[in-house]
């Protein structure tokens, strides 16, 4: 991956994104969803993942699901009532962020 | 399609506890990612045994793996006030303070006003220990509500200790006391309350 810094403030908005499309996902789904849909650009690691996905529940925005699979108990997470409404706000966020650093990195070209 | 046997899973669950990944709640997560991680190795074509495998994976994960176990308790910090602070704002907890403060009101004796907090705490301590202690299997929040509960015990001791006391600071007001030592109470009840549904929840979730 170029530069993890530049995606570490937009963490919480793929988890919320990718929770939103796929009701319920567990910490390492989540990081080889990242991965395949970014060809492998960016790999989320446990380290950063899991302590946002705490705080995110801690948040009220996730609810936890526990389950027995293949011999172990696997955690789900999944968006509460108030975590849709927050995707919806991080997710406009964001695309105001990449707007604003669109007009600051190229200005020719201005996306509307 | 490989899998990992029980033996294996409880092979990492049994290396996470020793290396310090004390919660249960925050290893099953770690246990299931590694061995994620393991199978898909295993999937791709790894054919070693396990405990190569494993050995090293654990050489090239094991700090950022670990990262977690030391940020635990911010997100613990953060349910934890939720909670309490949902709790303190309801219907019941505001019937409660004004019911502690209406038990203190026929209360005129300013040293028993005075000590209650102090012996309040260290009864609910002693309970609390014992109730959260009584299974083998240990929980972040659960756990990180006795900080909480030192933290108030401090501050009473504070108070007693310097001469910066509850008298001082309440201009030997008893009323004002009544309402510190009902407030002081009332929290601690709250916090009790709050780390045994933690517990019952977390037991629910991961038996």
């Amino acid at each position: 991956m170029g530069n993890s810094n530049l995606y570490k403030g937009s963490l919480t908005t793929i988890i919320l994104k990718l929770l939103e499309e796929h009701h319920k996902m567990y910490g390492y789904e989540i990081t080889q969803k990242v991965k395949e849909l970014t060809k492998g650009e960016l790999k989320i690691t446990e380290g950063a993942l899991y302590p946002s996905l705490h705080k995110l529940e801690a948040e009220g925005l996730l609810d936890v699901e526990v389950t027995k699979v293949d011999n172990r108990l696997r955690k789900y997470y999944k968006l509460t009532e108030q975590g849709t409404k927050e995707t919806v706000n991080k997710l406009s966020e964001l695309q105001e962020y990449i707007k604003t650093m669109q007009a600051l990195v190229n200005p020719k070209f201005v996306v509307k | 399609m490989q899998r990992l046997s029980r033996e294996n899973i409880q092979f990492i669950d049994n290396y996470l506890k020793n290396s310090d990944v004390l919660f249960t709640d925050i290893r099953v997560e770690m246990v299931d990612h590694v061995a994620s991680d393991m199978e898909a190795l295993m999937n791709e074509g790894d054919s070693r045994e396990f405990y190569y495998i494993f050995k090293d994976y654990m050489i090239k994960n094991k700090s950022g793996l670990l990262k977690d176990n030391k940020q635990y308790y911010k997100a613990s910090d953060k349910k934890i006030l939720r909670s309490l602070t949902k709790k303190v704002c309801s219907f019941k907890g505001v019937t409660l303070f004004f019911l502690i403060l209406f038990i203190f009101n026929f209360i005129n004796e300013f040293s028993f006003v005075k000590n209650a907090p102090i012996v309040v705490i260290i009864l609910i301590g002693i309970l609390y220990f014992f109730s959260v202690n009584k299974n083998k299997e240990r929980y972040s929040s659960v756990e990180r509500i006795t900080f909480y509960f030192m933290i108030i015990y401090y501050i009473i001791n504070v108070f007693k200790i310097t001469n910066f006391n509850y008298e001082t600071v309440i201009i030997m007001n008893l009323t004002r006391l009544k309402i510190v030592s009902a407030l002081i109470i009332f929290v601690l009840i709250m916090l009790f309350i709050t780390g045994f549904e933690f517990k019952k929840e977390y037991e629910l979730k991961y038996k």
